[in-house]
C-alpha cells in the first residue's frame, strides 16, 4: 500500500512517501510563506532536486509535492491516484486520542479543540488535514499523535501538584511528547533483545534538539520527563527543561519582562545555549569542550547529569531496568553524551562498553554494554515516519 | 484573500514602527521614504528597537535577521509592485496627505485594480478630507496607531463620510493579524485617545506648576492610585511632546476649550529639542543605551 507520510510545520512540510515498508521518495519544503519558498526533494537512488517556488500557504505547498511525486522527471507515482492513504503527524491529541485515529469531520473538531494547549503546533498540522481534504478527497487519512503513547501513564506520574481545578477546567496535566519515537526504539530494542515487549522494562532516551526520557514499562509509558509542554524535562538545546518555577517569576519581576519575553528566554535562550553562550548545537559544544571552554563543557554536564538523575529515577519508578535505549541526533551520534550519561552506574548494574561505544557506527544500531551488564545500553536510529506509515497503513486498511 | 503584503509611506517614527511591527507578524512590508536619510534613520531605529527586544531575551539573533528582511527599504514608490494596503505616515499635512492618495491610487489601481485598501495614521485630519482627490473615496479608512507601535495593543479605527464597511473589515484584519484591538471611532476631533489624554496632560502640568505635588508625585499617585501603566509625565514623554503639543493645538483650534490650550512648559521644551523618551529628553532624562546584543548570543 503507498502512503504519504506529511509533517507539516509552522512553515515547512516534510514527506515521505512509502510503498509498504519501504521508502520510495522523501523531502522537505521551507520558507512557506513567501516567494521563495524552496523545496529539496530525493528519490532512493537518485540524486538530491533542489527548486524555489511562491508557496504562500499549506495547501499550495502540498500541491507542488504531490506535483513533483507524479512529475515524469522527478517523481515515482504515474498518477497521485496510486496514493492510498494518507498518514499526519500531529503534536498534541490532549486526553481524546490515545492511538492513531482514522480522521473524520469528529476527529478534526477534537484535534481543533486541542489549539488552546498547543497554539503554534496544532494548526499547521491541521493546515496539512485541510488541504489533503480538498486535493484527495477519497483518500483515508490518519493522524498519529506525538501525545498518544504517553496516554497510558497512570495519574500519579501526570498530575501536577497545583489546585486540581486547573486539571478539571484546564486540562493542565503532563502529556509528553515524542511518542512515535519512544515507542519505535522501545519496540525495535525488543526486537534487538530477543524477547518481547510486554515482558520487558525500558528507559527510551530521545535526545535531539528537543529532548525526553520515557519509562517504557511492559511495552506501556509510564512516565515521561516532557510535560504540559514540551519545555519541562531535560535541558535542550535552547530550553531550560526542568527549573524552580520561582525563578521565572523573580526574573520577570527584576528584569520588568512581559509573558512574551520570559517565554522566549526559557525557550528561545536557555537549555545548553544558555549555558554556553556559544551553540545549541551539541557537536559544537563537544569540539569547544574538547578546547577547554570552561562552560561548553558545564553545559554538557548539566545535561548528561540531569538525564543521569531520570535514568536512575525511572529504574527506582519501574523497580528496575532491562536496557537504556539512545536515540535522536545526539542520542544516536554523541559517544561523548552517552559516556558520560551511563559511566558510573555499575551499581545499578549498567556497564558501558567504552570501546563499543565510541565504535558504533552512524545509522547503525548498538548493544554498546559489556556482556555482564544487567541492564543492556543500547543505540537505535528512530524512524518516526515509518510508524506514522505502519500505523496509517494498519487503521486505513481496518476501515 | 488574506492580507500579505503592505506598504508604508513615510518612514518616520510611526511609520518605522508600523513596518517593524507588521513584519514581526509575519508580514512582507515595503517602507517608502523621500529621503535616504529617513531611510537610514529609520532602519537604525528599527535596529535598535529589535536590539533591545534581544537584550530584553523577546527574540533571538535569527529572528532580528529574518524580521529585517521581510522590510524592503526603499526611495522608489514603483518599489511598491503589488499590494493588499498601503499605509500613509507622512507628517500631518492635509494637502500633502490628499496629493499622495490621488497619486498612489493612479499608480495601483494599475497594477492591482479594486484590490487595494487606503489607511491613513492621521491622528488629527478628518478621514473625508483627506479623500478629497481619491476616485474610490470608500477605500480610504484611518487606523490610528500609537508608539511605540510594537508595544501599544490598540488601533482606533476612523470612518469617513463615505468609507466602506469592507474597507473597515479590511482594515481590522490588518490590526488583529498585527495583534491590536480595534476600537471604532467617528472622525471627530482628537478621536478617544488625544481627546481624553491632552486634558489630562495640561491638568497635570497646571498641578506641578502651582506647585501642588512634583512631576514624580503626581506620576507615582496616578499609577498607584489609578492603576495607570505610566503617569501623565511620563506619559507626554513617551508619546512625544511635539505630538502632545500638535493634539493640543488641533484641539484647542477645533473645539475651542480651554482645557485643550497647549501649555507653555511643553512648547519650551518641544521648542528646545526635548521631545521625550526619542530624544532621551523630555520631561525627565532617558538613557538611550544600547549594548551589542549580538554578543551576549
Amino acid at each position: 500500500m503507498k502512503v504519504l507520510v506529511l509533517n507539516c510545520g509552522s512553515s515547512s512540510i516534510k514527506y515521505k512517501l512509502y510503498d509498504d515498508d519501504r521508502q520510495l521518495a522523501e523531502g522537505l519544503l521551507e520558507k512557506i510563506g513567501t516567494a521563495q519558498a524552496q523545496l529539496n526533494h530525493t528519490v532512493a537512488g537518485r540524486k538530491k532536486v533542489v527548486s524555489v517556488h511562491e508557496v504562500l500557504e499549506h495547501q499550495a505547498g502540498i500541491e507542488l509535492i504531490l506535483k513533483v511525486l507524479v512529475d515524469p522527471g522527478k517523481g515515482v507515482l504515474t498518477s497521485i491516484e496510486d496514493i492510498q492513504a494518507v498518514g499526519h503527524r500531529v503534536v498534541h491529541g490532549a486526553e481524546s486520542f490515545s492511538e492513531s485515529t482514522l480522521i473524520t469531520p469528529e476527529v478534526v473538531a477534537k484535534i481543533e479543540e486541542c489549539i488552546d494547549i498547543a497554539p503554534l503546533h496544532n494548526p499547521p498540522n491541521l493546515a496539512g488535514i485541510y488541504a489533503i481534504s480538498r486535493l484527495l478527497p477519497k483518500v483515508p487519512q490518519v493522524a498519529v499523535f506525538d501525545t498518544a503513547f504517553h496516554q497510558t501513564m497512570p495519574d500519579k506520574a501526570f498530575t501536577y501538584a497545583i489546585p486540581y481545578v486547573f486539571y478539571a477546567r484546564n486540562h493542565i496535566r503532563k502529556y509528553g511528547f515524542h511518542g512515535t519515537s519512544h515507542y519505535f526504539v522501545a519496540h525495535e530494542a525488543a526486537a534487538m533483545l530477543g524477547r518481547t515487549i510486554d515482558e520487558l522494562k525500558l528507559i527510551t532516551c530521545h535526545l535531539g534538539n528537543g529532548s525526553s526520557i520515557t519509562a517504557v514499562d511492559h511495552g506501556k509509558s509510564v512516565d515521561t520527563s516532557m510535560g504540559f509542554t514540551p519545555l519541562e524535562g531535560l535541558p535542550m538545546g535552547t530550553r531550560c527543561g526542568d527549573i524552580d518555577p520561582a525563578v521565572p517569576l523573580y526574573i520577570m519581576g527584576k528584569e520588568e519582562l512581559n509573558l512574551q519575553q520570559i517565554n522566549a528566554l526559557l525557550n528561545k535562550h536557555s537549555g545548553v545555549l544558555g549555558i554556553s553562550g556559544i551553540s545549541n548545537d551539541f557537536r559544537t559544544l563537544e569540539e569547544e569542550a574538547g578546547k577547554g571552554d570552561k562552560r561548553a563543557t558545564l553545559a554538557l554536564e548539566v545535561f548528561c547529569y540531569k538525564l543521569k538523575k531520570y535514568i536512575g529515577s525511572y529504574i527506582a519508578a519501574m523497580n528496575g531496568a532491562d536496557a537504556i535505549v539512545f536515540t535522536g541526533g545526539i542520542g544516536e551520534n554523541s559517544d561523548v553524551v552517552r559516556e558520560m550519561v551511563v559511566k558510573d552506574m555499575e551499581f545499578l548494574g549498567v556497564e558501558l562498553d567504552a570501546d563499543k561505544n565510541r565504535a558504533k557506527k552512524h545509522d547503525e544500531a548498538a548493544d554498546i554494554s559489556k556482556p555482564s551488564s544487567r541492564i543492556k545500553v543500547l543505540v537505535i536510529p528512530t524512524n518516526e515516519e515509518l510508524v506514522i506509515a505502519r500505523d496509517t497503513r494498519r487503521v486505513a486498511a481496518a476501515n | 484573500m488574506e492580507i500579505r503584503r503592505i506598504a508604508v509611506f513615510g518612514a518616520g517614527v510611526m511609520g518605522a514602527g508600523i513596518a517593524q511591527d507588521a513584519a514581526a507578524h509575519g508580514l512582507e512590508v515595503v517602507l517608502v521614504d523621500q529621503t535616504e536619510d529617513g531611510l537610514t534613520r529609520a532602519r537604525q531605529n528599527i535596529e535598535n528597537s529589535l536590539n533591545l527586544e534581544l537584550q530584553r531575551w523577546g527574540i533571538t539573533g535569527s529572528e532580528k535577521k529574518v524580521l529585517l528582511s521581510h522590510i524592503k527599504f526603499t526611495l522608489n514608490r514603483s518599489d511598491v509592485g503589488s499590494v493588499d494596503l498601503v499605509i500613509e505616515a507622512i507628517p500631518d499635512d492635509l494637502a500633502a496627505k490628499q496629493d499622495l492618495f490621488a497619486q498612489l491610487e493612479a499608480q495601483l489601481e494599475q497594477i492591482c485594480p479594486g484590490e487595494v485598501t487606503y489607511v491613513s495614521n492621521t491622528a488629527i485630519l478628518p478621514i473625508t478630507d483627506i479623500a478629497l482627490k481619491m476616485v474610490n473615496k470608500e477605500r480610504l479608512v484611518g487606523m490610528h496607531f500609537l508608539a511605540p507601535v510594537p508595544a501599544i495593543k490598540l488601533v482606533e479605527m476612523v470612518r469617513g463620510v463615505h468609507t466602506s464597511q469592507a474597507t473597515v473589515d479590511r482594515a481590522k484584519e490588518l490590526a488583529r493579524r498585527m495583534g491590536k484591538t480595534p476600537v471604532d471611532v467617528l472622525e471627530n476631533p482628537g478621536y478617544i485617545t488625544a481627546r481624553l489624554v491632552v486634558p489630562l496632560i495640561n491638568e497635570a502640568i497646571m498641578l506641578y506648576q502651582e506647585g501642588t505635588a512634583s512631576k514624580e508625585d503626581i506620576d507615582v499617585a496616578m499609577r498607584l492610585g489609578f492603576g495607570f501603566n505610566k503617569g501623565p509625565f511620563a506619559l507626554a514623554d513617551q508619546i512625544g511632546l511635539d505630538i502632545v503639543l500638535g493634539w493640543s493645538e488641533h484641539l484647542f483650534s477645533e473645539l475651542g476649550e480651554t482645557r485643550y490650550r497647549p501649555q507653555a512648559l511643553i512648547r519650551n521644551l518641544a521648542q528646545r529639542g526635548h521631545l521625550g523618551v526619542k530624544t532621551g529628553k523630555g520631561f525627565y532624562s532617558y538613557e538611550t543605551h544600547v549594548d551589542n546584543a549580538e554578543e551576549k548570543i
